[in-house]
């Protein structure tokens, strides 16, 4: 069971769909995990994927370095707060927070794509 | 003249997609520190509609930001939390899963695919609330 839900969460993360956003609901609703188990899992797991990925786009120079420095610094120095804050928080309301979470995401790439829809037009 | 202005303005533009980009990357890194996922779901858009970068490359660049931040935030949960056999399939299923998905991408990026993907993400949101 633990390898399908972790299948079906690559499938996902391999086709850039965000396959850590299923993999943790996956873990903790269907598997009975630990909600901040099933974080770290999906932390550690998608990391040796990124490294091939990441290295085949860089090839393929698609990889833009200059920009993402506006995006990378602060969001380094954010992780390592919110990283702190999540092994301290309270399992039940961290399993919460991260359903509402979904949701906004949903909305959000649901939203991308009508305005992507709309720029092709 | 008119010129300068128009420089200034789009030196403004630049100036506030820049600051936007910061308020992005500040989410991003708490929704995956947090969370311990959904950066990358909010770096691409940031890529793209703050920083306007192709598609493609927002895809590729969030990879840059998110790998980091996962080693990072990895490093600050082992330290309270541990993962036991249970994580070795797991894994493996996520690097057969990668692989298989990477193939098929070509093939499934279809929206309608792309709108269930979005649609189940919202109903297992809803099962996590709810429980």
């Amino acid at each position: 069971m633990s390898f399908i839900a972790g299948l079906v969460g690559g499938i996902f993360g391999g086709m850039g769909m965000g396959g850590g956003t299923l993999l943790v609901p996956i873990l903790t609703v269907f598997l009975s995990m630990a909600q901040k188990t099933s974080q770290f899992m999906n932390l550690v797991a998608f990391i040796p994927m990124s490294v091939v990925c990441l290295f085949l786009h860089f090839k393929n120079k698609l990889v833009d370095f200059k920009k993402v420095l506006f995006i990378l610094i602060p969001a380094v120095i954010m992780a390592i707060t919110s990283s702190f804050l999540a092994v301290k928080a309270d399992g039940v309301f961290l399993q919460k927070g991260f359903g509402i979470f979904l949701i906004l995401l949903a909305a959000i790439g649901v939203a991308g794509e009508i305005i992507k829809k709309r720029a092709k037009k | 003249m008119e010129s300068a202005k128009y420089l200034e303005l789009s030196d403004k533009k630049q100036k506030l997609s820049y600051a936007l980009a910061v308020v992005a990357g500040l989410l991003v890194g708490f929704a995956n520190g947090f969370f311990g996922a959904g950066g990358g779901m909010l770096a691409v858009p940031a890529l793209t509609f703050i920083l306007g970068l192709p598609e493609k490359k927002a895809h590729a660049t969030a990879l840059l930001i998110i790998l980091p931040l996962s080693i990072i935030s990895s490093i600050i949960y082992s330290r309270s939390i541990t993962l036991g056999a249970e994580f070795i399939p797991v894994l493996i299923g996520v690097l057969i899963g990668g692989i298989v998905g990477a193939v098929l991408l070509k093939k499934l990026s279809t929206p309608s695919i792309i709108l269930s993907f979005y649609f189940l993400m919202a109903f297992a949101g809803l099962q996590m609330v709810l429980r």
